[in-house]
Order: structure tokens, then C-alpha cells, then sequence
């Protein structure tokens, strides 16, 4: 697959791949274009604006004035229309220039048709009403052109076209409603691909990037995209997860390239391209090409509301029509003066402790011939490899010299979390802020070290390359992530240590946060060797009240809100538990079963999760999803030594490289 | 009317014992009046500008502390540099500081007691008062460093509608009672041995106003020997109480680390280590205030340089104690080849806080080794500079402690790091300025020494004193230690 | 020495300590007490802005909770009626006209709900569910009281921690036959209930005890 950003004669070559591999019809589906893309379309409208053309100007949702590249000057134009209007779902900078802003719907709030790329419909149904006087994007449309009618009348006039027959229409209507989707009849293309201008094309590619000739690599965001969501706290706050920044973009510089440009991170520099410069602090990350400068698109939007005000840097500057996503020629200037502090949550990258150069290993990866030679040699009652990496002693001598205390009644609740299935996307994260009521913090907080997510993505990178003296270098690295919540400790550490017992353990094997309990002492985050435990610092609910009115009601209501003072931390998402388990007791009234099922509580990160590489259950039951999990020879406990016993266990990440690649 | 200073021939004269008894305690004025006036004359005469000066910074320092605190109940406790991973700063730092500095008094008042070193008479008052004033600003930090103050009262076991107790398992909770207590008793202490000297005030006292006041709090104390016989097996009883605190208090307050499992914590040479460290840094706070204040109101006859010398023969002790201690760690670290712990010292020594471990080990480790030569024990100057290095060095161990373990501990995923904010360092200074209020106070209004403990120790009070006709320099039993 | 004090001032010191002592202990017992919803919240009888009377309704009329708090057995919270729940009988029933029936009325036309006066409220951190209770054989009567009595209703009990624990610990005494839950002059004691031989009983009720209970 070939990503969007790469030219044409790259996507040519991928097809040609394809096609070698007769991938077409089997691995691939090639689908009829819903939406074609047409180039050169922005270009043309631009052109037409600058002769003056166009009189009316309507722009159904975006923010071109940003995004558009800004050799076209689009937001100079757009100033100068006479009539210039902006569906738009927030002020953004091409509301600013429009001559009238019409608020948008959000999709959740109206109706309307979708359509998959492989051509299933589905029907946007609204859950609320809208919160505030707006109109979608189809509302709009039709009361320009006629009266007003609302997004549900105009869907059923979609239909009443599609299905004449009133009878037939209201079947496939309800079943529609009711099935979500409808599958479509669009079948599988099979084009006849022509390569004639592959090779001239490809022979006129660019060398790659040298010390003198940087390349510039103007990427996505991963959480703002390309910039729509800038005023979505959530968002902003969520750490990159390979950089592990928040709030803010920056240059991103491969250690051997920072390390001749004589550049270390928050050092500020400037970057230019032709006439156009972009002066933006600079962040080292293992791994980047050499002489390859990465820089995230999305930041450094105005007029965009408190959030997005100040965070980072409009890489827009140097994005041109000719080349948006790579470009090579881009001149760094060092020497500007000062750092710019860059929030990022994580300040260790590596598994290797400094001043002794010792591996810890806490995220177990390996590849998978290594995996199957010990597993061919090993003993019966011999831990399995992943456990002989993570633990230094063998399980045996993790026993305790004392009797059990732990009570365990009722089934016992557990997660495993796959390191081979993460992809390290954050979902995880963003939807256990979502449930749990989590709040932002800030830039500032960031910096202090006092973000609240409960689960967090620990990056690790593994050095794979050696320079001259075969001393072993950040240049080429491995990535490995690994998702850290709250364990659910059996011998929790913080549990004996609160002076007011607001963290005590449930028969089930949970840790409990009683935060009506807690007054603060901060003694279990201490004792935490996962460091898994937030504290409020400040009343963070109240900060985020005055900036966002409408939070308020987002908030869960299975949840308690924090005060401050108070410590939080994953619960495994207990008010599911109990919501499953209150459907039990009250069904076992019946059945006399009052078990709640596999799958019958989901934490909201199990839930999320694109790879399902989170899997939580009763591992009392020995066919549970999550039992199946941790009897897997890859299982191990992150500091198992400790002897904390935590439910949370994961399956080390087992690599197949190809050995003529590596 | 003055109290003849020292002379030069003097000083010199009890710094060792002659070939047959001892040499006596005391120099100067030796009489029983004599003593008097120089301990009352502070506390009868108007103040000096110094003190006054004193006094209305130490006020200044403290209303900063007043308001640094009200901020932080308002704001919340993020106003101090306290993060995930450090989530104790200099707040608790402070707070192990305050309370070992309290452990001199105890020490001096009761354990060198029940060893009958009757040098202690000249300093007791003093270290005690020292003792109760350290409490109570150790305790001012637990209290105001939760996150939710107006639940503190959750840490007693009153019974609650709520049907729970507190978790007793908790070494927090153990601070709770043990510091109350060491206070309490310390207080206790304190207050009983000073009554018979409340009592000398307010017979020598001039207006009505002092006469009721001091009154009062002599508890219609007459000196009869009923009286004296209650007092001293009060007095005994006491100081057999509060021995053990001396070791079981601090001993408590390291267990909030060692109970712990963070590298650097978890070690069990905590308790011992903590103690001497207590009454290292003690010792050292008492000989920084006592220089400053015999010189100041004229009794170096009445404290000697003798008194001065068996301190730092003290600090001396306790440091090589301390010494031990940071080798041991350094030892078990390598022979126990936990690989967190021997990382723990690594960064302890080479990370990003070396450079407090090294003032660290400097003013704890090397700067006491001079106190191996008789003439620094007996230098005055060299006795306060070198105290005053080891509060500092004893301030950055505990810094060191706190810091250090809960930066960099077992995952390398959450390492972070702190550093101080301003309400950090108002909150320290503060501290500083509720001790120096409450001791301004102590030295205008109660009697800095123990006259009548030093009185017992004259040869005047002995029984048979004026049998063999008038007074003696010095006699083979009971005096000078 | 002139004497300051009078002899009887000799008594003061010891009789000021034992009564900072005893100062101290009742200042706690007193505030343990005074403090606790024990004092604060049982018999808490706001005025409601119209006098809905449980003891016509429930008590005389015999009318069970469920016609109008019907959620009880589906969710969380028990909920209080709409005016619509008070219409299906007051749209046409012909009372006296001392009745004052004015403010249902009112209510129904101008679609306006009345605004009741809660008055059995417990924290926010804490979640009751009434459904588990429901489906557990606990009576409306064992924490709500004699509500077919009360003109007025008034909270019967304090629901507090200790209070709920004291069931939690043991709740066979407040289990009672699933017929009998909305019966509030039942008392499964005195009848000699016993929960464990009731065939009807399908499931062992396990209160929880452990903090996530309750509080998430």
C-alpha cells in the first residue's frame, strides 16, 4: 500500500508491485472511485480567484485559508471576494477571512448518507439534537437553493427517489435504520495498468538527501491531522507517540544529523525554502532518515479559541503547491537565539539505564527465530522466554515465604496486552479520558510532568546500528510500545502505605480508589514502581469548565469527578464491571447464574482498540478470552521481580524480519 | 550589673581534668547568685536591638510562611515544583530535616541524663526548647502538604459515621502518633524542668503583670523538699520516657522511606541511619545557635568551651555514624547486586543531582573529620562554620533522599525530574522563620539555661558543703564530666 | 516571698487539665454526633411545593410504589413521577374541591414539571442502585421507613457509610420474599422469614463490601 502523500510515479510503481504479486482480486480490492479526485483542482479555482471571477464563494466545511499550500495565497484571495461564506464547525482562520460564517452541525447532531470506498451506505443518524443554531452541510445546501427543510426530510427525499414504491421504501428504510448498513452491489474493478512513462518518471527522482541537500518531510499529525482537530484539548494533549510531544510541533532531526548540525533538542532554529522561512525549535528522535527534516502539520493555527492559541509552530509556511508533503533544498539556520520548551511526556527513550549502560528489560521483544529456538530448547518448568528476559529469577523463587492474605472471591478480573498487536495509535488513551473523566491539563502542567492519562504508551527505542568503533547508536532504531495502566497489583505497594486507606483491594482483584477517601498524601504514587497513579494538583475540572462550557456534559456520570488533592488511576473501567455485574445479579435472580459473561464488561481501551491487542476478563475462567491470553508462551509481567503480582500481563512482541533485509 | 567575661586564662582553664578529680564545669561567676543573674538578666532587661532586629525578621519570615500556606490551601498543591514522579519535593525534605533537628534536646536532656554527664545542665534548656520549636515546624509539613488539608482529621481513629479507621499498616500513620507524642512528651519535658527557674523569675520579677504571669506557670512552686523530691522523680520518670523516643521517633520517620519499596528507600539500615543523622544534625544546630547566643548574652562561662567541645565530640560520633551508613549503602548495592539499587547509586553520585550528593558527602563526611584535632574542638569559629556546613549537608540528604530514589526509580518510561518553585523555597525559609520567632521568644522570655540543674552541679549545693568552712574550687566528687 | 496566689488556686492546674480532657473527648463525641447524618439528615421534611400526600396515596389508597416510581426495577434511580403519572387519575377523578389540585393541573397544561424537593439525596460520589436492590428482596420500608404514613415525607434513616455497611455486613435481617418488597407494613423478622429457604430465591446475595462497590 502507498501512502497518500507519496508522487505519482510511486503509486505507479506500487501498482506494478501489486500486479507481480497478483495481489488484485485477492489481498487487494481495487473499488470504482466514489469521490475522484481530480489534480490541479484547487489550482484552477485559485486561478479563477485571482482574474477576479468569483463573485460567490461557498465553502462547505475545512479551513482552506490554512491548509491550502501557501504559494496559491488562498487566504489573500478569499479576503478580496465579495461574497465569501464558511460552513464551519469552529472560528478557524477561513472564517476569519469569509465575508459571512454559517455555524456547521457536527455529523453526530443531523442526518445524512454515507458511503463507504468499497460503496456500503449507511445512514447518519443524529443521537442529540443540535446544541447550538447550526445547519449541515446538505441543510445548507438545499436552502440555497430552496426553502429550508431539515437533514431528515432530505434524506427521505433521497430515498423516495431511490424507491418509488412507498411500501418497498419504508421495508428498506427501517432495515436499513435498523442494520446500520446496506451492502452494496459495486463490484471489483480489474483496469488494464500501463507502465509507459514509469521508467522516464522514475529516472527523474530525486537523489536522496544529502548533508548538503536536507530534505524537508511535511507529515500528518497524529493527533490534530492536519490541523482540524487544533482546538480539541484531547488531541493537543495526547502524546505523540513515537515523539511524545504535547501542545506543540517541531523540527524533527535523526540523532546523526542534529549531531552535525551541532543542534540538541528545543534548540531554535530556522528553516528555509527559498524565500519562505519558518523559525521553529528542534527535537532529536532516533530513527529519522538522515539528513531528512520531519515537520507535523496541524499546529500554529489562529483565531482558533484558547486551545489551539499558541501551540506550535504553521508548517503550512513551507508547504508548496508544487511540492506538499517532500521537498529538498530546505536550509537550517542554527544560532537563533534561545530554546523553546517543548512539553513532551515521556524523557527517557531507551531501555538502557545511563552511567551504567544496563538493559532493562521492561518491554520484551524478539524476533522470531529467537523465539523458536528457545522455546525448541525449553525445559518443562522452565519459564517461558519471555519471562527468562523480564524476570532475573526463575518463577520459583518468586514465591513467598509467607501464607497468601489476598482475599479472592468471585470472579478475578485481568488484562493481557498484546506488544505484537499494538501499534501504538493512542486510542487507548483518548478513550479512557473520554470514560473516565479525565481532565487536560495544559502546556504548562505538561512541562511539570503532571499529565492525567491513566493509560499512557511507553516508547522504547533499540539501538540497532553501531557507528565506527562499533559502539551502538540511536541512528537505526526498533520501536517498541508498550500500553502502562495500572496493574491491579495482587500485592499492591500502594495499597498498605495511604494513612487513610482510601486504596484498598477487592475481592475480585482490583485496587480500589476511594476518592472521597483520599486527602492527598501522594504515598501510593510513590510507592508505584509503574508509576501509574495521577494526582489532581490543581482543580483541573474547574480550569477546564471555564474553557470549554460544553465539557460538562460530556462527562460520564458512572464516573466521579476529581476535586483536587486527590489521587486517580485506572480502575479497570469498574463502572462497567458493576454495570455488567448489577445485569447479572439481576438476570441470576431468574437463572440462578449471576456470572457475568465474556465480553459482557469491556473496558473502554479493550474496547477501542483497532488491533484488539487488549483483551480484559475473568481469569478464574479458564476459557476466557483473557485466560486463553495469558497461557500463551509469550506472556510475562512487566517487573515481575518486584513480586507485585499484577493482573495486567502482557505477550512479548515477536518480530519477522525478512533476513535479507535486516 | 555585667557579668565578668572570661578571661583568656580562664578559657583555657577546664579543658582538660587535673591528675586527681576534675575540673570544674563551670568558670567565672561560679556562685549560686551569680548564675542567676546571668540567666535572668535576658529576660529582665529591656531587649537589645539585635534581638529586636531578630525578632521582627524572624516575624517577617514567618508571615511568609503564613502566606505561602494560605496560597497553597487556596491554589492546590501544584504551586510547588511536586510532579509524577516526584510527588514529594522539599516539603518532606523539610519536614524529616525539622524533626531530626528536634532530636538533640531530647538526647541531651534525657539520654545524657540517665548517663549522669552533668555537662548537659548548661545546654539542656536550650536543645529542649530547640527540640519543641523543630516539632513544630516538622509537623506545620504533613499538615499542609496533603492534597485535601480539610480532611487531615481522617488520619485520627475517632469513630466516624463512615464506619472506618484509619490504615494502620501505614508508616504515615505511625508518624502521626509518634511525632504527636515526641512533642507532647518533649513539651512535658520541657515545661517540668522549667519550673523551678519559672519560679526564680517570678520571685526576682519587678511588675505585677510578670509576677502573675511567671506565677502562673511556676505552678505555686516553692522549692520545698516535697516539692524537690516530685520534681526529681518526675524528672527521671520523664527523661525514661523520652529516651526511647530519641530512637524510636526517628526510627519511625525513616520507615516512610524504608517501608517503601523505591531503590534507595528500601534499605534497613534507614532507622539507625536516620537516628544518628537526627542527632547529627542536632547536635549541629544546637552548637550553631549556642555560639551565637552565649557570646550574645554573655554566659561562655556558664556554657564553656568544654560544653562546646563534647558536642562536636558528639557530631564527631554521630558522623562517622553517618559515614558508615552512606559506605553501607554503597556496599550492599554491589555485594546485593539488585540492579535497581546499584543504578539508584550510580545516578545518586553521577546523574542529574550529583552535584547535591557531592555537598552532601563534603559537608557530612569530610567537613566533621576536623573535629579529630583538640584545637578545632576548641576553635569557636571553626565550631560554627562547621556546624552550619552540616545542616546544610544534613538538608541535602534528606534532599538527596527524597529526590533522587523518586526521580529515576524501575520503569525508565517515567523518569522525570524536580526542581524547586518559589513557594518551595518561601515554604523553607518560612520554616525557618517560625523556628527563629518562637526561639526569639523562648531567649526574651524563658530562662535559656537550666539554673537550677547547673545550680545542682555547684559545689554550693552540695550537702556538706560549708562543713569544712567555705567554698572549694573543686572537689573530688560530682562536679565538671 | 509575697504570696500572688490564694490557697485555691493550688486546685486549678489539675482541675484545668482534666477539663481540657474532658473538653476534648466531648468536643469529638459532640461533633462525631452533631455532624453525623444521624443528626443532620434523619427527619428531614422539606416543605414540597404542593402537598402530595404519601398517606392518601400510598397509605389509604393502598396504591403500590411502583405506579409512580417506576424505574425503580429497571435502573439506578428511582424516579420521580411526570405530572403525566399524576393526570392518568387527576384528569378525571372528582375530589373535593378543598383538594388543593390546582398545581397538577397547572403543571399538565402549561407543560411545566413540578419541582419536587428531593429529599433523600446521598453524594455524588456515591452510586446506589436501586435495581440490585430491587432484584435482591430489600424493602422500600427498610430505607425509606413508614413512607404510607407520612403526610409529609421525611427521611427516615441516615443513610450513611456505617449505616449501609451495617446490611452490607449482614443483610439476611433485611431480606425479605420478592412479593413482599413494596409492602411496607411487612416485616420479614417478625414473620420469620428466612432468606436461604426460599425456593423462589435463586441466588445467594453478596453485598458488596469492598470500596468499588459503592464509590467508582
Amino acid at each position: 500500500m502507498v501512502g497518500e502523500r507519496q508522487p505519482p510515479r510511486v503509486h505507479a510503481l506500487g501498482y506494478a508491485l501489486n500486479q507481480l504479486l497478483d495481489a488484485y482480486g485477492r489481498t487487494l480490492t481495487l473499488m470504482p472511485a466514489l469521490d475522484p479526485r481530480i489534480d490541479g483542482e484547487i489550482e484552477a479555482l485559485v486561478g479563477e480567484m485571482k482574474q477576479g471571477r468569483v463573485k460567490t464563494l461557498v465553502m462547505l466545511g475545512g479551513n482552506p485559508a490554512y491548509d491550502v499550500p501557501v504559494d496559491l495565497e488562498f487566504g489573500e484571495l478569499l479576503a478580496k471576494i465579495p461574497t465569501s461564506i464558511a460552513l464551519s464547525l469552529c472560528e478557524n482562520e477561513t472564517t476569519q477571512l469569509a465575508r459571512w460564517v454559517v455555524p456547521a452541525s457536527h455529523y453526530l447532531e443531523t442526518w445524512g448518507e454515507l458511503r463507504a470506498t468499497d460503496g456500503t451506505l449507511t445512514i447518519q443518524q443524529p443521537l442529540i439534537r443540535p446544541l447550538v443554531e447550526s445547519v449541515s452541510a446538505i441543510e445548507f445546501v438545499s436552502w440555497l437553493m430552496g426553502p429550508r427543510r431539515d437533514g431528515y426530510a432530505l434524506v427521505r427525499q433521497r430515498w423516495k427517489a431511490r424507491y418509488p414504491n412507498k411500501a418497498y421504501r419504508e421495508l428498506m428504510w427501517r432495515r436499513t435504520l435498523h442494520d446500520g448498513v446496506q451492502r452494496s452491489d459495486d463490484k471489483a474493478i480489474f483496469p488494464t495498468l500501463r507502465y509507459g512513462g514509469l521508467s522516464s518518471a522514475y529516472a527523474q527522482r530525486q537523489a536522496a538527501p544529502t548533508k548538503d541537500n536536507l530534505e524537508l518531510c511535511l507529515a500528518l499529525d497524529n493527533s490534530v491531522y492536519d490541523g482540524r482537530f487544533g482546538s480539541n484539548a484531547w488531541l493537543q494533549e495526547l502524546p505523540d507517540p513515537v515523539t511524545k510531544l504535547t501542545w506543540d510541533n517541531a523540527a524533527l532531526l535523526g540523532v546523526a544529523t542534529a549531531g552535525r548540525l551541532g543542534l540538541q533538542s528545543e534548540d531554535l532554529v530556522e528553516l528555509s525554502l527559498g524565500d519562505r522561512t519558518l523559525a521553529l525549535p528542534v527535537w532529536v528522535v532516533p530513527g529519522v532518515a538522515e539528513n531528512t527534516i520531519v515537520l507535523p502539520l496541524g499546529y500554529g493555527r489562529q483565531h482558533s479559541g484558547v486551545v489551539a492559541e499558541g501551540a506550535g509552530f504553521n508548517s503550512a509556511r513551507l508547504r508548496l503547491s508544487t511540492s506538499p508533503f517532500f521537498v529538498q533544498g530546505v536550509k537550517v539556520k542554527r544560532g537563533v537565539r534561545g530554546s523553546y520548551p517543548l512539553a513532551s511526556t515521556q524523557a527517557h527513550g531507551t531501555m538502557v539505564e545511563p552511567h551504567t549502560g544496563k538493559d532493562r528489560p521492561v518491554a520484551v521483544d524478539a524476533t522470531l527465530s529467537e523465539y523458536r529456538a528457545y522455546e525448541k530448547k525449553r525445559k518443562k518448568g522452565e519459564r517461558n522466554f519471555a519471562r527468562k528476559r523480564a524476570q532475573s529469577v526463575p518463577d520459583s523463587q518468586l514465591q513467598s515465604i509467607y501464607k497468601e492474605t489476598t482475599v479472592k472471591t468471585g470472579q478475578q478480573w485481568g488484562m493481557s496486552i498484546d506488544l505484537s498487536s499494538c501499534i501504538g495509535c493512542n486510542a487507548c488513551t483518548v478513550a479512557c479520558q473520554a470514560e473516565n473523566n479525565i481532565s487536560t491539563v495544559g502546556k504548562k502542567e505538561v512541562l511539570n510532568g503532571r499529565e492525567m492519562h491513566w493509560i499512557r504508551l511507553d516508547r522504547y527505542f533499540e539501538a540497532e546500528s553501531y557507528d565506527a568503533e562499533g559502539e551502538v547508536t540511536l541512528d537505526d532504531v526498533q520501536v517498541i510500545t508498550q500500553p502502562m495502566a495500572c496493574q491491579q497489583c495482587e500485592t499492591a505497594p500502594c495499597e498498605n502505605v495511604c494513612p487513610v486507606g482510601a486504596t484498598a483491594h477487592s475481592p475480585e482483584g482490583l485496587n480500589d480508589m476511594a476518592y472521597n477517601r483520599c486527602i492527598g498524601t501522594r504515598y501510593c504514587a510513590n510507592n508505584c514502581p509503574y508509576k501509574a497513579r495521577t494526582f489532581n494538583f490543581f482543580n483541573y475540572t474547574k480550569r477546564e469548565d471555564a474553557t470549554h462550557p460544553l465539557l460538562a456534559m460530556q462527562r460520564n456520570p458512572d464516573v466521579t469527578v476529581r476535586f483536587r488533592g486527590v489521587m486517580e488511576k485506572c480502575t479497570y473501567c469498574v463502572q462497567r464491571i458493576n454495570g455488567a455485574k448489577i445485569d447479572a445479579k439481576v438476570r441470576g435472580q431468574r437463572t440462578g447464574k449471576s456470572v457475568i459473561r465474556d465480553g459482557a464488561a469491556l473496558t473502554a481501551c479493550q474496547q477501542v482498540c483497532p488491533t484488539q491487542a487488549i483483551v480484559f476478563g475473568d481469569i478464574s475462567d479458564p476459557n476466557s478470552a483473557v485466560a486463553r491470553h495469558k497461557r500463551q508462551t509469550r506472556d510475562f509481567a512487566v517487573l515481575a521481580d518486584l513480586r507485585t503480582l499484577p493482573r495486567t500481563t502482557y505477550l512479548a512482541q515477536i518480530r519477522n524480519p525478512n533476513p535479507e533485509l535486516a | 550589673m555585667a557579668t565578668p567575661r572570661v578571661s583568656a586564662v580562664e578559657h583555657e582553664a577546664n579543658l582538660s581534668d587535673p591528675l586527681s578529680g576534675r575540673a570544674p564545669l563551670l568558670l567565672g561567676d561560679r556562685s549560686l547568685h551569680g548564675i542567676t543573674k546571668a540567666v535572668c538578666r535576658p529576660v529582665e532587661c529591656v531587649p537589645s536591638r539585635a534581638w529586636t532586629l531578630f525578632f521582627v525578621v524572624s516575624v517577617a519570615m514567618m508571615g511568609l510562611y503564613v502566606l505561602t500556606t494560605a496560597y497553597l490551601f487556596y491554589e492546590g498543591i501544584g504551586i510547588w515544583g511536586v510532579n509524577n514522579p516526584v510527588n514529594w519535593g522539599w516539603a518532606i525534605s523539610n519536614f524529616v530535616f525539622w524533626v531530626g533537628i528536634s532530636h538533640a534536646g531530647t538526647l541531651i536532656s534525657a539520654v545524657l541524663y540517665l548517663f549522669r554527664q552533668k555537662w548537659r545542665t548548661s545546654i539542656n534548656r536550650f536543645a529542649e526548647a530547640m527540640t519543641i520549636f523543630a516539632v513544630v515546624c516538622a509537623l506545620s509539613y504533613p499538615t499542609i502538604h496533603v492534597g485535601r488539608v480539610w480532611l487531615l482529621h481522617w488520619v485520627f481513629p475517632i469513630p466516624n459515621q463512615m464506619g472506618t479507621w484509619p490504615n494502620f499498616r501505614s508508616p504515615l500513620l505511625w508518624d502521626v502518633f509518634a511525632v504527636t507524642i515526641y512533642g507532647l512528651v518533649s513539651f512535658i519535658f520541657w515545661y517540668l524542668g522549667m519550673i523551678p527557674d519559672l519560679a526564680t523569675l517570678r520571685d526576682r520579677a519587678k511588675t505585677r503583670a510578670r509576677k502573675i504571669t511567671y506565677g502562673i506557670f511556676a505552678l505555686g512552686w516553692r522549692g520545698s523538699t516535697r516539692h524537690w523530691k516530685h520534681y526529681e522523680r518526675a524528672y527521671l520518670l520523664l527523661a525514661a520516657l523520652a529516651t526511647p523516643l530519641v530512637l524510636s521517633v526517628h526510627s519511625i520517620v525513616s520507615f516512610d522511606f524504608a517501608i517503601s519499596q523505591l531503590p534507595g528507600w528500601h534499605t534497613t539500615i534507614f532507622p539507625p541511619y536516620f537516628v544518628a543523622g537526627a542527632v547529627f544534625s542536632g547536635f549541629a544546630m544546637v552548637l550553631t545557635l549556642m555560639v551565637i547566643a552565649r557570646w550574645a548574652f554573655k554566659f561562655e562561662h556558664i556554657v564553656t568551651i568544654r560544653h562546646l567541645e563534647n558536642m562536636a565530640k558528639v557530631i564527631l560520633l554521630t558522623g562517622m555514624i553517618i559515614a558508615y551508613a552512606y559506605g553501607m549503602e554503597l556496599f550492599i548495592a554491589w555485594y546485593g547486586q539488585n540492579p535497581y539499587e546499584s543504578f539508584s547509586c550510580a545516578n545518586r553520585a553521577f546523574g542529574p543531582y550529583a552535584w547535591a550528593y557531592w555537598i552532601m558527602i563534603v559537608c557530612n563526611v569530610i567537613a566533621p573529620q576536623i573535629f579529630w584535632f583538640k584545637r578545632a574542638r576548641q576553635n569557636v569559629v571553626v565550631l560554627f562554620v562547621v556546624s552550619i556546613l552540616i545542616n546544610i549537608g544534613m538538608w541535602f540528604e534528606r534532599f538527596v533522599i527524597t529526590v533522587t530514589s523518586l526521580h529515576r526509580d524501575f520503569l525508565p518510561s517515567s523518569w522525570g525530574d524536580y526542581s524547586p518553585t518559589f513557594f518551595d523555597v518561601a515554604a523553607l525559609v518560612g520554616s525557618f522563620g517560625l523556628f527563629f520567632t518562637l526561639f526569639a521568644l523562648f531567649i526574651r522570655y524563658l530562662p535559656m539555661v537550666a539554673m537550677s540543674e547547673v545550680k545542682a552541679g555547684l559545689p554550693e549545693a552540695k550537702p556538706h558543703h560549708g562543713a569544712e568552712g567555705g567554698s572549694r574550687e573543686a572537689s573530688a566528687t560530682g562536679e565538671g564530666a | 516571698m509575697a504570696v500572688i496566689f490564694p490557697p485555691w488556686t493550688n486546685r486549678v492546674p489539675p482541675l484545668l487539665a482534666l477539663f481540657s480532657l474532658g473538653a476534648v473527648v466531648s468536643g469529638v463525641a459532640l461533633v462525631w454526633y452533631y455532624f453525623s447524618p444521624q443528626y443532620t439528615d434523619v427527619g428531614f421534611e422539606p416543605t414540597q411545593p404542593m402537598p402530595f400526600s404519601h398517606k392518601a396515596h400510598a397509605g389509604e389508597l393502598g396504591m403500590d410504589c411502583r405506579f409512580c416510581h417506576n424505574t425503580v426495577e429497571q435502573g439506578a434511580h428511582a424516579a420521580i413521577p411526570s405530572t403525566e403519572t399524576c393526570m392518568t387519575c387527576h384528569a378525571s377523578l372528582s375530589l373535593p374541591q378543598s383538594v388543593p389540585l390546582a398545581a397538577v393541573r397547572m403543571s399538565w397544561e402549561m407543560d411545566k414539571p413540578i419541582t419536587w424537593v428531593r429529599v433523600h439525596q446521598l453524594p455524588d460520589y456515591v452510586f446506589f442502585d436501586h435495581r440490585v436492590h430491587f432484584a435482591a428482596g430489600v424493602g422500600c420500608v427498610s430505607c425509606h421507613g413508614r413512607v404510607d404514613e407520612m403526610a409529609v415525607v421525611s427521611q427516615a434513616e441516615p443513610l450513611s457509610m456505617a449505616w449501609c455497611l451495617a446490611c452490607h455486613r449482614d443483610a439476611t435481617p433485611n431480606l425479605r420474599p420478592f412479593s413482599k418488597i413494596t409492602d411496607l407494613t411487612y416485616d420479614p423478622q417478625n414473620a420469620g422469614y428466612d432468606p436461604n429457604q426460599d425456593p423462589k430465591r435463586k441466588r445467594k446475595v453478596e453485598p458488596p463490601l469492598h470500596c468499588s462497590g459503592c464509590h467508582r
